[in-house]
C-alpha cells in the first residue's frame, strides 16, 4: 500500500536510528530524574532498563505489523478493523502527534521563561518558531530526516559534560543497590515509560525507509542508545544530588550543568538550554510531519494545508496554557495517552491485526 | 511577475527579428553599413571586381594585410572557388545562407564577394586574438603549485584543461547562450567517469537559460542554480586550471564561458567551499589541520559577534569572574546598546572592504591601513565602541576573507546579520533559531540535485575522507559517492598499497 | 509573491519586536557580588550588599548598601530604592551570614538563592565571625571585588586542602541528606585582614558550634581525604618536627556488625613524603619507619578527639551516618541520631612515607 513512495524521497534505513533516538531523547532528559525516583528513589536506574527492554518488545510488534503489512498504520488500521473504523483510529493517532508536538514546544517555553526570560514574548517569538517549522516541514521527510539527524549529532557534545558534575558525586547515595520493592521499581517503570513514548512515529514514517523490513536492527539500537543515555544520566544525577534535594529539583540535567566552569564561559546551563532547541526542534518536526501524513493518507488531505491548520491549532495551544498546573495537567494528559497506546493500544492491534491477516489470508 | 517578465521579453525578441532579419545579402551589407566601424571595398582587376567587408574592430588586420589582399591582388581568379584556393588559410566558407554570414560578420570574418546580387560569398576567419596572456591566479593564489590562471578567451580555457587531462574521454560540449550576446558556452565532462544524470542536468539546464545576455560565468551560476533564493553559491567558481582538471577526473562537470575567466564547477557541497586547492600541495597533516582552522574561523566569523550581543544583552551570568571586568570597564563609556554597536562596526568593517575593493589597488591599502587603525582607535577612544567588540569584529573579519572562494566568503559576511538581529531579540535562544533556519535552508539546497551538506547528511562516511579532514592520497583511492559517478576507482589501491617486507 | 507577503509579515513582527524580552544589558546593571547577612533585633534581619563598580581606568571600587527588612525580597525592594541601575543576582560569589543571624537559622534565606536559576550553584556560602555589614563596609582592600576576594581565599584553601570543597548545592545536598549534617567556612577578621578561622557546623540549618583552625587539616582529611596534602606532626620519640607532603590519603569507614550496635573504623591510608624535618637529618633513612609510626600515633589521637567531640554535640558533619546508610539496608535515621553519640569509632591510620632524602 504504502509502498509507492518514490525512490528520491526516502532515506537511507540507518536514519531509523536517529529518527527514533530523537522523538525519545526530548525535554524529558531535563527532568526526568525526579518523577522517576519517586517510587524507587535511587534504585530507579534499574527501573530504566526494565522499561527500555519492554520498549524493545512494543518496538518489535510495532515492526512484525508493518513487515506484514508492507505499509503504514494506515494499512494496518484498515486491514484490523476494516475501511471507516480504521480511518477514525487514524484521526485519533493524527491529534496525538498533533498534541505530542505542541507538548514538547510547551515544555520547552517552560523551560525558556523558567530560566532564561521570564517575560519571554511568546506570540511573537512562536510566530517565528511557526515560519521556522513550516519552512522545515513543507521541505518533505528528507529534509525532517536531516533536522532529526542533526538534533542527534550536534547536540551530543553535551554528554561530556557529565563529567564535571561527577567530580562532586557521591556514591554512597546509589547504595546499597535494590533496597526497594519489586512494586515500588515498576512503579518507578510506569513513569519511565513516559521517557520513552515518541517512537510510534516508525508507524508512519515506515514507508520512507529504502528498505524498511531491514531497519529494525537500526530502531532497535536508536531505543538502545536511549536506555543507555537515560541510565547514565541518572546515576550521574543521582550520585550529584542527595534524594530528598532532587525531589525539590525540577530539572536536575539543568541543574546539573550549573556547575559547569571554563575559563571562558560559566553558567553553562544558559548554553545548555539554546542548544536543547536543537533537541527539540526535530521532535516537533516529526510530530506533525506525521500527524500530515497520517490525514493526508487517511483522508487524502492535501499535507500542505494541513500543516498550516496545525500549525495554528499549535500556536494557539500555546497561549491558551496560562500557567504551570495546565501545563503539567496538559503535559502529563498527553503522555498518559501515550502510555495507554504504547502498552495497551499497540498489544491490542498486533493481536487483532494478525487474526485478521490470517483470516483474510484463508 | 516572473511569467509577465518572460512574456514581454519575448515578444520583443519576436518583434526584433521581424525588423532586422535581413534577406539578402545586400540587406545585410545595408543594414551593416549604419555602423561606423563596418568597412566595405572593392579591388578591381581585369577579371572582375572583389568586394572585402569586414568589421574593422573585430577582424586582426594582419590576417588581412599579410594572408589576403596580396593574394587577390596578384592572382587570377575568375570565381569564389578559385579565390578559395589560392588564400593560404583554413577553415574558408563558402556559404550562401543569409543568417550564416551575419552569424560570422559578427564574429570576425571577412566576406568576399565577385558579385553584389548573389547571396553566395566566401567566408575567412581574421578573428582579432586581444587576449591577455595567462598571468597567475589572483583570487584562488597559492604559494605552492602551477602559477596559471584562466583568461578571457575560451579556447586558451580549454588549452589549458586539456594540457592537463590528455584523455580522449574529456568532452566538451558547446552551445551559445544569450538572445543578445550569443555567448559561447562549454560544457566539460570526463566520459565513463562523470555521472550521465549530472551531464544531462547541466546541459538541459543550460539549454533552457532564457536571458538576453551571458557576460560572465557568473551569470551561468544564478541561472542554473537549483535554488535562485539561497545566498549560497551552489557551483564552485574557479580561475585554477589545475583545480577544473582535478575536479573533472573527480567525475564533475565543468563550465567554461567564453569571455569569463571563471570556470563553474558543479556539482559541489558546502564543505568544498572550505578547501583550498593548495590543500592537495601540502602533505595531508598540515592540509587536515588548516582545514579544521579554516572551520573554525567560519564559525567565529558567523557566531563570534551575534553571541558578544547576545552575552552581553541578556546573558551576564555566561561572563566568567575574571573577565568581568575586563568587559564591563570597555563597555563603561558607551552610549550605544551592544547590539547598536555592533551594527556600526560591523558596517565599518563592510564599509573598508567595498571602498578597499572598488579603489585601485595602491589607494585601496591605504584606506585599509587608514579606516581599521585610525577609525577604529578614534572610535575606541571617543568612547563610541568598546575596544573587546572592536576585536571581536576585526577578527571575525580577518576569519572571513579565510574561505578560499571568494562568493563564499561573501556569503559568510552577509549571514551573520540575521544571526546578529536574532541575538537581540532573544539572546543565545535567538541564535539557536536561527541557527536551525540556515540548518534547514542548507539541507534543502541542493548542487545539481545533488544534496549540498554531503556528506554530512546524508551522512556518508566514506566521503568524509575529504572534508574537514583531508587523508593521505592512499586513502583517497574511491572518488566521492556524492558525484554517482560510472566509474568508483581512483586507483588500484592494492597495488599502491602494496608493501615490502623489512629489509626486502 | 508568497515570499514577498511573508517577509512583509516578518518585517513587521521584526518593528514589534523592538520592545520584546526584557534586557539585561551588562554594563546597564548592578552585579551584586557579595551578601552579608545579620540579626538586628526581633524577627529582622539587615542585608548588606557589595557591589564592585569597574571604572573606565580599570580600577575597582566596592558600593555599598544596605537595608533592614523581614524577609530576603522585602530587603531586596528596599535596597533597589538606594541604586541607580538594577540590583542583580547572576554573579553573586559568596554570601556571609553574621554569627548571630547564622545562630537563628539560615535555610529560609537560602532558600530564595537556591529557587533563583540566576545564581550560580558554585556560590559560596560562609559564615562570618562579628557584624558583617560592619565588616563589608569597613574593610577595604584596594582595587579587588570584595565578594570575588572572599571566595578566592575560600577556593584557595579548598584547593590547599585546608577546607573540604564547599559551594551552595553541597551545603544543601548535605543538608537533605539523612545522617550527615552541614558544615560552612566560618571567617574572621585577624590585624585588618580576613581570614579563615575555622569550620561553623550545623544541625538542621542552625550554626550550633564551630571548629577552629587548628582542626581544619584533620576535619579535611576526615571528610574527603588529601590528592595532594601536607601536615607539621611532632615526634616524640625524637624530640623534632616532621613536616609531611604530597600526602595522598583517602579515608574508608567500615561498618561491621548489625545495625543496632555498628563497630566503625576510620582507616586512612596516608601516602607522603618527608618535606622538612627539625632533627637531624643524618640516618634519617632508618628512622622513616619510627616517624611512621609516631605519626600514625598522634594523627590517631586527633582524629580520636575530633570525632569524640563531634559526637558529643550530636553533630555528623562527616556523613558517618549516611556511609552507615549506604551500607546497612534497613538504616532509620531516628535510631542512628539515637545511638551516635555512644557509638564507639576506631580510627587508625596506616602511614608511608615514599622518601625522605629529598629536602627542599
Amino acid at each position: 500500500m504504502g509502498s509507492n513512495i518514490q525512490e528520491r524521497f526516502r532515506v537511507s534505513n540507518g536514519m531509523a536510528f536517529f529518527l527514533i533516538h530523537t522523538m525519545q531523547i526530548g525535554i524529558g532528559l531535563l527532568g526526568y530524574e525526579r518523577y522517576i525516583a519517586i517510587n524507587a528513589e535511587y534504585d530507579s536506574w534499574i527501573s530504566i532498563i526494565i522499561t527500555g527492554v519492554s520498549i524493545h518488545l512494543i518496538l518489535w510488534m510495532m515492526y512484525s505489523m508493518l513487515n506484514k503489512e508492507k505499509g503504514d498504520l494506515i494499512a494496518i488500521h484498515t486491514r484490523a478493523y476494516g475501511h471507516y473504523i480504521g480511518k477514525f483510529f487514524s484521526f485519533l493517532f493524527a491529534i496525538y502527534f498533533l498534541l505530542m508536538g505542541a507538548t514538547v514546544l510547551r515544555s520547552y517555553l517552560e523551560v525558556v521563561q523558567v530560566w532564561m526570560y521570564p517575560d519571554l514574548q511568546e506570540p511573537i517569538f512562536l510566530i517565528f518558531f511557526a515560519v521556522l517549522l513550516y519552512y522545515t516541514i513543507s521541505a518533505g521527510f528528507k529534509t525532517v530526516t536531516g533536522i532529526a539527524f542533526f538534533g542527534v549529532i550536534l547536540p551530543s557534545f553535551l554528554i561530556f559534560f557529565l563529567f564535571f558534575p561527577l567530580q562532586y558525586s557521591d556514591w554512597d547515595y546509589l547504595q546499597p543497590v535494590f533496597n526497594h520493592s519489586i512494586k515500588d521499581i515498576l512503579l518507578s517503570s510506569k513513569a519511565a515509560t513516559l521517557e520513552y513514548i515518541g517512537f510510534e512515529v516508525i508507524l508512519i514514517l515506515y514507508p520512507f525507509l529504502k528498505k524498511p523490513e531491514k531497519s529494525q536492527k537500526w530502531g532497535q539500537f536508536g531505543i538502545l542508545f536511549s536506555t543507555f543515555l537515560y541510565v547514565i544520566v541518572a546515576i550521574v544525577t543521582f550520585s550529584y544530588f542527595s534524594q530528598e534535594q532532587l525531589g525539590r529539583t525540577i530539572w536536575a540535567t539543568l541543574s546539573m550543568f550549573k556547575i559547569v566552569e571554563f575559563p571562558f564561559v560559566e553558567r553553562f546551563e544558559y548554553l545548555a538550554i539554546a542548544v536543547w532547541a536543537l533537541i527539540i526542534f526535530p521532535n516537533i518536526c516529526i510530530s506533525l510531519w506525521c500527524a500530515g501524513r497520517t490525514l493526508k493518507r487517511a483522508f487524502h488531505i492535501r499535507q500542505r494545508g494541513s500543516l498550516i491548520v496545525m500549525l495554528l491549532i499549535v500556536y494557539v495551544l500555546q497561549l491558551l496554557i496560562p500557567d504551570r498546573e495546565t501545563t503539567d495537567l496538559f503535559i502529563t494528559t498527553v503522555s498518559r495517552v501515550g502510555f495507554y497506546l504504547i502498552y495497551f493500544y499497540t498489544p491490542f492491534l498486533f493481536i487483532v491485526f494478525h487474526l485478521q491477516s490470517r483470516r483474510r489470508s484463508r | 511577475m516572473k511569467k509577465f517578465f518572460q512574456k514581454w521579453m519575448n515578444s520583443s525578441q519576436q518583434t526584433e527579428n521581424k525588423k532586422n532579419e535581413p534577406e539578402t545579402l545586400s540587406d545585410l551589407i545595408d543594414m551593416a553599413s549604419s555602423s561606423k566601424d563596418f568597412v566595405r571595398y572593392k579591388i578591381k582587376k581585369e577579371t572582375g571586381t572583389i568586394y572585402i567587408s569586414y568589421i574593422k574592430t573585430l577582424i586582426d588586420m594582419d590576417t588581412l594585410h599579410r594572408d589576403i589582399l596580396p593574394y587577390i591582388q596578384h592572382e587570377k581568379q575568375m570565381n569564389l572557388e578559385d579565390l578559395k584556393g589560392s588564400i593560404p588559410i583554413d577553415n574558408i566558407l563558402l556559404s550562401e545562407k543569409v543568417p550564416e554570414i551575419k552569424e560570422k560578420l559578427l564574429s570576425g570574418y571577412i566576406i568576399l564577394q565577385f558579385d553584389t546580387d548573389i547571396d553566395e560569398c566566401l567566408l575567412i576567419k581574421a578573428l582579432s586574438a586581444s587576449n591577455r596572456e595567462v598571468a597567475a591566479p589572483e583570487i584562488e593564489f597559492s604559494v605552492l603549485g602551477p602559477k596559471e590562471a584562466f583568461v578571457e578567451s575560451l579556447d586558451k580555457n580549454l588549452h589549458l584543461v586539456r594540457k592537463r587531462l590528455p584523455t580522449m574521454n574529456l568532452t566538451v560540449e558547446e552551445m551559445r547562450i544569450g538572445t543578445t550576446s550569443k555567448t559561447l558556452i562549454s560544457v566539460l565532462y570526463v566520459k565513463g567517469t562523470a555521472n550521465e544524470e549530472n551531464i544531462n542536468t547541466v546541459i538541459q539546464r543550460i539549454r533552457e537559460i532564457e536571458f538576453d545576455q551571458i557576460m560572465d560565468s557568473s551569470f551561468i551560476t544564478q541561472l542554473i542554480a537549483d535554488n535562485q533564493n539561497s545566498p549560497f553559491p551552489q557551483l564552485i567558481d574557479s580561475e585554477r586550471p589545475d583545480r577544473v582538471s582535478a575536479a573533472l577526473s573527480e567525475g564533475k562537470i565543468a563550465i567554461l564561458v567564453e569571455g569569463s575567466p571563471h570556470a563553474l564547477i558543479g556539482p559541489t557541497t558546502l564543505i568544498e567551499f572550505f578547501s583550498s586547492f593548495e590543500d592537495y600541495f601540502l602533505n595531508w597533516h598540515v592540509a587536515t589541520t588548516f582545514r579544521v582552522i579554516r572551520m573554525f574561523s567560519v564559525m567565529f566569523s558567523v557566531f563570534a559577534t551575534p553571541i558578544y550581543v547576545a552575552v552581553l544583552t541578556y546573558h551576564y551570568e555566561l561572563i566568567p569572574k575574571d573577565l568581568l571586568g575586563i568587559l564591563v570597564t570597555s563597555r563603561s563609556n558607551i552610549p550605544f546598546p551592544p547590539i547598536l554597536e555592533a551594527v556600526i562596526l560591523e558596517l565599518a568593517i563592510e564599509l573598508l572592504r567595498e571602498a578597499g575593493a572598488r579603489l585601485p589597488t595602491k589607494v585601496g591599502q591605504t584606506i585599509g591601513i587608514v579606516g581599521g587603525i585610525v577609525i577604529g582607535t578614534a572610535s575606541v577612544e571617543a568612547g563610541l565602541t568598546s575596544n573587546v567588540l572592536l576585536i571581536i569584529v576585526a577578527l571575525a573579519a580577518l576569519a572571513s576573507f579565510t574561505t578560499p572562494v571568494y562568493k563564499m566568503g561573501n556569503t559568510i559576511r552577509l549571514i551573520r546579520f540575521p544571526f546578529l538581529l536574532f541575538a537581540q531579540l532573544w539572546g543565545l535562544l535567538g541564535i539557536m533559531v536561527c541557527f536551525c533556519f540556515l540548518l534547514v535552508h542548507l539541507l534543502r539546497v541542493e548542487s545539481l540535485g545533488r544534496p549540498y551538506l554531503e556528506p554530512l547528511y546524508p551522512p556518508r562516511l566514506q566521503d568524509l575522507k575529504d572534508t574537514i579532514v583531508r587523508l593521505p592520497f592512499s586513502a583517497q583511492s574511491l572518488r566521492p559517492i556524492n558525484l554517482q559517478t560510472e566509474n568508483t576507482k581512483r586507483f588500484n589501491k592494492q597495488k599502491a598499497k602494496q608493501k615490502r617486507d623489512i629489509d626486502e | 509573491m508568497m515570499i514577498r507577503i511573508i517577509s512583509l509579515i516578518l518585517a513587521c513582527i521584526l518593528l514589534m519586536a523592538g520592545c520584546t524580552t526584557k534586557q539585561e544589558i551588562l554594563d546597564d546593571i548592578n552585579l551584586i557580588t557579595l551578601i552579608g547577612y545579620d540579626h538586628t533585633d526581633d524577627r529582622k534581619s539587615q542585608g548588606t550588599v557589595a557591589v564592585p563598580q569597574y571604572k573606565p581606568d580599570g580600577t575597582v571600587q566596592n558600593e555599598y548598601y544596605s537595608a533592614i527588612g523581614e524577609i530576603g525580597q522585602d530587603i531586596g525592594q528596599q535596597l533597589a530604592l538606594q541604586t541607580q541601575r538594577p540590583l542583580v543576582n547572576g554573579k553573586l560569589e559568596i554570601v556571609l551570614f553574621g554569627i548571630e543571624f547564622a545562630e537563628k537559622g539560615v535555610i529560609e534565606t537560602n532558600d530564595i538563592f537556591r529557587r533563583d536559576p540566576s545564581v550560580s550553584a558554585n556560590m559560596k556560602l560562609a559564615v562570618y565571625d562579628g557584624n558583617v555589614h560592619d565588616f563589608i563596609v569597613n574593610h577595604r582592600i584596594p582595587n579587588q571585588d570584595l565578594g570575588m576576594a572572599l571566595t578566592k581565599l575560600i577556593e584557595q584553601n579548598s584547593k590547599q586542602e585546608t577546607f573540604p570543597r564547599t559551594n551552595i548545592h553541597l551545603f544543601f545536598r548535605t543538608y537533605f541528606t539523612k545522617g550527615k549534617d552541614p558544615f560552612l567556612p566560618l571567617l574572621g577578621m585577624k590585624d585588618g585582614k580576613v581570614y579563615l578561622k575555622g569550620v561553623s557546623l550545623f544541625k538542621e540549618g542552625k550554626m550550633v558550634s564551630a571548629l577552629p583552625a587548628s582542626d581544619l587539616t584533620m576535619f579535611t582529611l576526615l571528610h574527603s581525604g588529601f590528592d595532594s596534602g601536607s601536615f607539621v606532626l611532632p615526634v616524640k620519640e625524637l624530640n623534632a618536627e616532621v613536616s609531611l607532603g604530597h600526602i595522598d590519603a583517602e579515608p574508608k569507614v567500615e561498618m561491621r556488625g548489625n545495625v543496632n550496635s555498628p563497630q566503625i573504623t576510620y582507616t586512612i591510608k596516608l601516602k607522603g613524603l618527608i618535606n622538612e624535618y627539625s632533627g637531624d637529618i643524618k640516618g634519617i633513612e632508618k628512622k622513616v619507619k619510627l616517624i611512621e609510626k609516631s605519626v600514625n600515633s598522634v594523627l590517631e589521637k586527633r582524629a580520636e578527639s575530633l570525632i569524640n567531640s563531634l559526637q558529643q554535640q550530636g553533630l555528623d558533619p562527616l556523613g558517618i551516618g549516611k556511609r552507615a546508610n549506604a551500607h546497612y539496608r534497613d538504616w532509620d535515621v531516628k535510631e542512628w541520631n539515637e545511638q551516635y553519640p555512644e557509638l564507639d569509632i576506631k580510627v587508625k591510620f596506616q602511614t608511608n612515607i615514599t622518601e625522605s632524602g629529598v629536602i627542599r
